[in-house]
């Protein structure tokens, strides 16, 4: 399989001023360089807890905020580069899916204003066709034609989901970034959004970033997971690869955070000391060193970089080089 | 009522039903219930979104804003006192220092312009007459007990100064300031990191050897209950539909509703290819289905099911289910 998006190196800062005449600007680093591509028709699970980046690399790859620096081949062209003008085509092909249902749909607009909404804002808009393409398009997700002149509030916040779904998937995308699509959701709810989206994938040929922090979904979902840190990813790699042999201290420590019933398998049991440094002074060295239990002098003062431990395996971390 | 008979009672909920009163219409949110919390145990509180899982728990503490909403009927007896009869000036002695709550929001239980130590001495000084000094040492001491690194300097910040979990130790420490003898934690975790709900987990099965306090936890997410809890009830719009023995109730999870529940759950190890799912959803608070409220969702629904509602039977030690067909689901062999 080829990989449908490249990333390389993508770099996102966030300056906070003090002030309008102060010099000093404090920087927050939400993404530090970070490496990773998608195959076409695969799941990449991106995981890790909040503040570690992971939303902001999803609001990159869509531009909807600007990178520092780093490039995003998508289909054999970086997108950061390319002018405005000319992304809108591209933006048609990679979509997203937010995490709050509710507030990503116009209150004030009927449910089929909103899936109707990218047809004309693309300039694909087809009066004869599109009713039947509207009903095609909500008859994939689940959802009735007697919705449709509905407003977000008279729909509960799974057949919310549903609607910021059929709205991503409206112009027949290639990857589809999906925000942590149903963690405001209730557990069986939660289990219908999980399953119309694996169907959506198979049929659509659709290439997934699934953002989470809730690991058993990731698990559910995905066929790669990539663990950021910090800003940066500590281990990538496919999800056999990752249960059998987890390298990273924290990757580690975050499946022990999962919490278990007696019949399921748990093979760490780590708990983590302290919280998530803050991201404006983030430690000397590895990132993850201060809460790191087997942490080396080395790991103080240099940082690791991503090492390959075995094909498509990668770790960033000491203990392995 | 169908309940066992349970020694060491702390807390005796029964009928409890608790009315809202909106435009659109009245209903009850919490439907007649019964629920018991023993001396030193931890009992889940589970279900969905609406099912009045935090409404009983404000009941209890009878926090319920009025208007809208009116506990109609019921008792709640704790040690022995029926909190129905209670005067709102013996409430007070109650809530917060006998039975103390925390709730699922850190940043919004504390004060944002009062330093950590302000807030916890007011709330020490409020239920222990002592004095100013020793409510300070007392602060220290607390937050020493529920792991906070360094309490001397944690006093003097603010809430929007620390951490998410470092806040909701701090409302740990309040909540157990008074040593009371029940705690009601509404989702203390949910707002947490995996990693940080798994320090906060641990942290209170320790303070529970130390501190000796029952719990009412009340949660959504089964994993955490299944960790934390004894007892289990589970509710379905406004009922309880399974409770018991948290090993029977997981094992042989016996009402459709909570085994497709645990069923639509995703695993670590066996990789499914479909998640079960439960049909449709909550039905409208104002019209609740007749007979049992569940049956419009249910797979093994009998025309019974329509009409007559289930009662709660034993099933198993300590194992009871309402379903007309809860001898068909249960796992016991």
């Amino acid at each position: 399989m080829s990989d449908l998006i490249q990333v390389r190196n993508l770099k996102k800062h966030f300056s906070l001023d003090s002030g309008f005449f102060s010099k000093n600007t404090t920087k927050v680093i939400a993404v530090d360089g970070v490496d990773f591509s998608i195959r076409q028709g695969e799941t990449l699970g991106l995981v890790g807890e909040s503040g570690c980046g992971k939303t902001t690399i999803g609001r990159l790859l869509t531009r909807v905020i600007a990178s520092d620096s780093g490039q995003v081949i998508f289909e054999g062209q970086n997108i950061l580069s390319i002018p405005d003008s000319k992304f809108r085509d591209i933006q048609k092909d990679i979509q997203m899916v937010f995490q709050d249902p509710q507030a990503s749909l116009n209150p004030r607009m009927t449910i089929k204003a909103s899936i109707m909404e990218p047809f004309i804002v693309h300039h694909i808009y087809d009066k004869d066709s599109i009713d039947s393409e509207i009903l095609h398009l909500i008859n994939i997700v689940g959802l009735n034609p007697e919705h449709l002149n509905r407003y977000p509030k008279e729909l509960s916040g799974g057949q919310q989901q549903r609607v910021g779904i059929c709205k991503a998937i409206a112009l027949k995308p290639k990857l589809l970034i999906l925000d942590e699509p149903t963690s405001s959701l209730d557990v069986c709810i939660q289990a219908q959004i999980l399953n119309a989206l694996k169907k959506l994938q198979s049929e659509m040929n659709l290439t997934y970033l699934f953002i989470s922090h809730d690991l058993s979904v990731i698990h559910y979902m995905s066929d790669r997971i990539a663990v950021m840190y910090l800003g940066q990813i500590v281990e990538i790699a496919s999800i056999q690869q990752l249960i059998d042999d987890m390298f990273h201290p924290y990757t580690r420590a975050l499946f022990s955070a999962v919490l278990t019933f007696r019949n399921e398998a748990r093979r760490f049991d780590v708990v983590l000391k302290g919280d998530v440094p803050n991201p404006m002074k983030p430690p000397d060295g590895c990132r993850f060193h201060p809460r790191c239990d087997q942490r080396l002098k080395i790991c103080e003062t240099e940082m690791p970089t991503l090492f390959e431990v075995a094909r498509d395996h990668f770790v960033r971390c000491h203990l392995l080089a | 009522m169908n309940n066992p008979i349970r020694n060491n009672v702390l807390l005796k909920v029964r009928g409890l039903r608790t009315r809202f009163y909106t435009y659109e219409g009245e209903f009850d949110a919490v439907n007649g219930i019964n629920l018991d919390i023993r001396k030193n145990e931890s009992v889940g509180l589970v279900g969905e979104t609406g099912c009045g899982k935090s409404v009983t728990a404000l009941s209890i503490l009878r926090l319920i804003q009025d208007p809208p909403g009116k506990i109609v009927s019921g008792s709640i007896v704790f040690e022995g006192e029926d909190l129905m009869t209670k005067s709102l000036d013996e409430l007070r002695e109650i809530r917060g220092k006998k039975i103390a709550m925390i709730f699922q929001k850190p940043m919004s239980s504390l004060n944002p312009t009062f330093k950590i130590g302000t807030q916890m001495t007011d709330i020490i000084s409020l239920h222990q007459k002592i004095g100013k000094k020793e409510a300070w040492v007392r602060a220290g001491d607390l937050l020493r007990s529920v792991k906070i690194a360094a309490p001397e300097n944690v006093v003097n910040r603010y809430p929007h100064e620390l951490s998410g979990g470092m806040r909701q130790r701090v409302i740990i420490a309040i909540a157990l300031s008074s040593n009371p003898d029940l705690l009601i934690a509404d989702e203390p975790t949910t707002a947490l990191d995996a990693t940080i709900q798994k320090q906060i987990l641990a942290l209170i099965g320790d303070l529970r050897k130390e501190f000796c306090f029952s719990m009412l936890y009340i949660s959504h997410n089964l994993r955490t209950v299944y960790n934390i809890c004894e007892h289990i009830y589970v509710m379905y719009a406004g009922n309880i539909v399974e409770f018991g023995n948290i090993e029977s109730v997981f094992e042989h999870s016996s009402h459709p509703y909570f085994k497709a529940l645990m069923n639509s759950l995703p695993r670590f190890g066996a990789k499914e290819d479909v998640l079960a799912e439960i049909p449709g959803t909550l039905h409208s608070p104002m019209d609740p289905p007749g007979g049992c409220r569940f049956h419009p969702r249910c797979a093994l629904v009998l025309e019974r099911c329509k009409i007559e509602t289930p009662n709660l039977c034993e099933i198993g030690q300590d194992h009871w289910v309402a379903c007309f067909r809860a001898m068909e689901v249960k796992g016991y062999e």
